[in-house]
């Protein structure tokens, strides 16, 4: 299955965001390597599947309906995601924060 | 504006647009009576400080770009978000690295966005694009490439005019070290296309020794 660039989908991120996310930096949590959102690898099927362009990992899933949005950051670690943190946009996944905040 | 028999330019006045960059991307979006949605991201085409021009390709089981191609028409509406993106974006900003573009078909439309803002912006930073098109019909912006005041070399994959000069076959790593900079000037590199187009450009010139860094690559899927 064919990919496109992270870039592809900023739309929809400012969706999700409010704000243009595609220069943001975050950290694979399976090999740790840190991409830029734009640089990641997008797959689209019914929803979009965000890979890690080094070890392949799902960093995002993100999920449309007519009214609802599904998303699905478990992939991502760490203090890749300090920009988001600083941005006022925590991640959290399984109840734990990991946007490299101590949890509350 | 009818580029080639399958590529159109629209200009869309757009309220409220509040400017874009070169490199950027819009959503359109189009909404069928019965409550459809169809979004597609579509380069800008146009320098920043232009009003907003998309230049689209006709793809045939495309949901929307037959729409854009051959059916709309002047003071017709649809949706736009945008503009997105801020990584696969160049700005003459005082850097004196030259800049190399390479497009694979209608991956040339954001490099152009880009060359004609170097050229309205009077930036003197060397530009060389290389333009990998299927056949001299298909090259968009044909007029205009040979005003940009850039190096421009263009490959023909699948036919080529009586006597042409330029190169006939896919971009592969022997044409990349004939046309690209060597890695010693340190160019920014912007490549867009098709995903296996890009892959193939981009590992080809990482295996010349550019630093992964300094290429940005723009995938649309397809063929």
């Amino acid at each position: 299955m064919t990919y496109v660039d992270g870039n592809a989908i900023g739309g929809l991120l400012t969706d999700v965001f409010g704000r243009d996310t595609t220069t943001v930096s975050g950290r694979c949590g399976e090999c740790g390597a840190e991409n830029v959102v734009a640089a990641l690898r997008v797959y689209r099927a019914a929803g979009v599947v965000v890979r890690c362009p080094t070890c392949e990992a799902v960093l995002m899933r993100v999920v449309a309906g007519r009214d609802e949005l599904w998303i699905d950051l478990g992939g991502l670690l760490g203090s890749g995601l300090e920009p988001l943190r600083e941005a006022g946009i925590h991640v959290v996944h399984a109840g734990q924060v990991v946007d490299g905040r101590t949890q509350a | 504006m009818t580029e080639t028999p399958a590529v159109r330019t629209l200009l869309l006045d757009v309220p409220g647009w509040a400017g874009h960059r070169a490199g950027q991307h819009v959503d359109v979006r189009l909404t069928a009576e019965d409550g459809y949605q169809a979004e597609r991201s579509y380069s800008i085409a146009s320098a920043p400080g232009d009003s907003v021009a998309l230049t689209v390709e006709r793809l045939d089981d495309g949901e929307v770009s037959p729409y854009l191609v051959d059916e709309v028409v002047p003071g017709d509406r649809f949706e736009l978000r945008g503009p997105i993106g801020g990584y696969f974006v160049w700005e003459p900003d005082g850097a004196p690295d030259p800049v190399f573009l390479v497009a694979g078909g209608s991956g040339i439309v954001p490099l152009m966005a880009m060359l004609r803002h170097r050229r309205a912006a009077g930036s003197d930073v060397p530009a060389r694009l290389l333009y990998s098109a299927r056949t001299g019909e298909d090259v968009i912006y044909r007029g205009e490439l040979a005003e940009m005041g850039a190096e421009v070399v263009q490959t023909l994959t699948r036919a080529q005019p009586p006597g042409w000069a330029g190169y006939a076959r896919r971009v592969d790593v022997d044409m990349l070290r004939e046309v690209a900079y060597s890695p010693q000037a340190n160019p920014r590199v912007f490549v867009c296309g098709p995903t296996r187009f890009v892959e193939a450009v981009a590992e080809g010139l990482v295996a010349l020794g550019h630093k992964p860094g300094r290429i940005r690559t723009e995938r649309f899927g397809g063929t």
